[in-house]
Parts: C-alpha cells; structure tokens; sequence
C-alpha cells in the first residue's frame, strides 16, 4: 500500500514524520477529511488566533497530492448588528 | 503461574484456600483461540462465560458500513462476558486480538457460586462493576478529552490494569495492537492516532517500537491524562 504524509498548519505547523499506509488516493482523502475534522474540534480556541488551518499530503515521494484548508475571515461590518456585538 | 482471576481478585481483597479451589475448578476447562478469531458474536446465546488466561481479546460494535468501535481491551484476569450468565443473548462482539487462552466457566457453576458462597459472589460481582468503571472512563475520554490525552490515559489504565497481573512493570508493556486498531478503539481517524503517537514520542512521554511500549515519563502521561486510577478499585479492603 503507498504511504502518505499528512502535515498540518494550525499556527503550528507539524510535519509528518512517518506518514501511513493507505490503500489509494481516495482513502488518503477521507482520512485528511476525518483527521481536519478532528483537529478542528480538538482546537476550537485556537482556530481564532490564526484564521487558517490546512492539512496538505504527500506521497512517499515528497510529491504534493492535495491540500484541505478552512480559513475563518469576519464578515465586513453590518452596522447594527456589529455595533451591538461590539466586533 | 499463579491463577491471572485469583491474583485480580485478590488484589482488591483477600480470598480463602477454599475460594481459590471454587474457581480453580469452575475455570479448569480451558479452549484455545487463534488471533481475530470471535470468541463470542453478537446474538449469540452463551452457557459458559470466558475467562482470559493468556492473551488480549476486544470487546466492539460494527456499524452497518463497515466501520468498528473498539468498547474495551480484555487482558489475561478478565472475566469478558461474565455478565453473559444473566444478559442473553450477547450484545456485542468478543475478539481474540492475539493467540488467547480461555477458561470456559459453565453458567451451572456460576450459578452454584451464586447460590452457595456470597463473597465469591460479590467479588465476581465487583469485577464487573470495575468493567462498568472503565466503561464510564472511556466514554469521558472519547467524549472530552483530547486525541493525545485520551491515548494517555488509555496508555497509564492498561499499565496498571497489567501489573496488577503481573504483565507489566517498570514501566514497560506489550500492547499488540496496530494503529488501525487503536484508531477503532480510540474512535479517530489513524493519521490521527498517528500523529498522536509520534507527538508523545516526541515529547518523551513514551518510547514504543513495534509493539512494545515504555513510558518514560509517568508523571507526565497522568497529568496529561488527567488520570486518576481510583475507579480501578486497587486497594485491598474487605469486600
């Protein structure tokens, strides 16, 4: 089974030392999905400080596959609604 | 090797020469099972009860698609389906992790034990109650507690749940299981158990090669774990 790394970048950024076996690329897909979805809840706080969070693969051969990423932005300002919330 | 029941049991209070006999020959029918093979499936209708004498066996639930929740690791001293002398049929799935031998406990002689000598009872009765507490533990820990806390805690309970049977000291155990195993166990993804062990490797908590593990650190671990080993019930008292 190939093997894949997955580094994350949550203000922190890990690096993958050892990476997984996987059947295929579609199975490395999901599994970013479940481990985003998992950082994501674990982080909650965090999140906020940096707006972004991304979770990018790799292949064995350091060859970039894909990249997942959630970025936080405020909405522009809605006066009334703003005002009250004091954001 | 003494008897894995007689030293669990004994460690939360003493037992009679005459209870030791009890068991020894309520446990004395003993089968072999090999790695991933069920020992007990869901639906089934048992008259015996399993009792571990070597070997690490899992208790899980399988979804409609495919997918596993591990409910407990079983290890040598454990009565895994005690309780299916009065819950029939099975509700979940009891399976060999590695080469197990059991003890076939007739529900006839569980029923004896019952009827005949009330202490056996409530130390039988005791073992599942600490089950249920590790249950209770668990549930907090998937629930609550981070990826790495939870691995934790999973790590600091099976190091003390093994010494009390004498699998375990100094801080080093065999855990045979792979990271897909944990991952179902744990209720995440495996690039997360992954990368959990790797960060307690990294932060010297833990030194695990293949299928060996060494806490370095147990403090650490257990304030990372937030682990408090009283629902293990390890102190003698009369019972």
């Amino acid at each position: 089974m190939p093997r894949y790394f997955f580094d994350t970048q949550d203000g922190e950024a890990v690096a993958d030392a050892e990476g997984v076996e996987l059947p295929d690329l579609a199975a490395a897909q999901i599994e970013a999905v479940r481990l985003a979805g998992e950082l994501l809840r674990e982080h909650a706080e965090q999140f906020w400080l940096t707006r972004i969070f991304s979770v990018s693969v790799t292949d064995a051969q350091g060859a970039a596959q894909f990249v997942i990423t959630i970025a936080g932005a405020r909405t522009p300002s809605r006066g009334h609604v703003a005002t009250q919330t004091g954001r | 090797m003494r008897h894995p029941l007689i030293v669990k049991l004994e460690r939360r209070d003493g037992l009679s020469p005459h209870e030791h006999q009890i068991l020894e020959d309520a446990t004395s029918s003993v089968e072999t099972f090999a790695a991933n093979a069920d020992i007990v499936r869901e639906g089934d209708v048992a008259d015996h009860s399993c009792l571990i004498l070597e070997g690490w066996t899992t208790r899980s639930k399988t979804l409609a698609d495919g997918r596993r929740q591990i409910t407990a690791f079983h290890i040598p001293g454990d009565f895994v389906d005690l309780h299916s002398f009065l819950l029939k049929p099975m509700d979940h799935t009891i399976t060999a992790l590695t080469p197990c031998r059991m003890a076939m406990t007739p529900h006839t002689a569980l029923r004896r034990i019952s009827e005949e000598h009330p202490h056996l009872t409530r130390m039988l009765w005791l073992s599942t109650l600490i089950d249920a507490a590790i249950h209770r533990e668990w549930l907090v820990a998937i629930g609550r507690l981070s990826a790495a806390a939870h691995l934790a805690h999973l790590l600091c309970e099976l190091y003390l749940r093994l010494e009390v049977v004498g699998l375990a000291k100094d801080h080093r155990f065999e855990f045979p299981v792979t990271q897909t195993v944990l991952a179902d166990a744990l209720g995440l993804s495996t690039v997360h158990v992954n990368r959990v062990v790797q960060e307690l490797r990294r932060d010297g908590l833990v030194a695990w090669r293949g299928t060996h593990v060494t806490i370095k650190d147990w403090e650490a671990l257990v304030r990372l774990a937030e682990f408090d080993p009283t629902y293990l019930n390890l102190a003698p008292r009369p019972r």
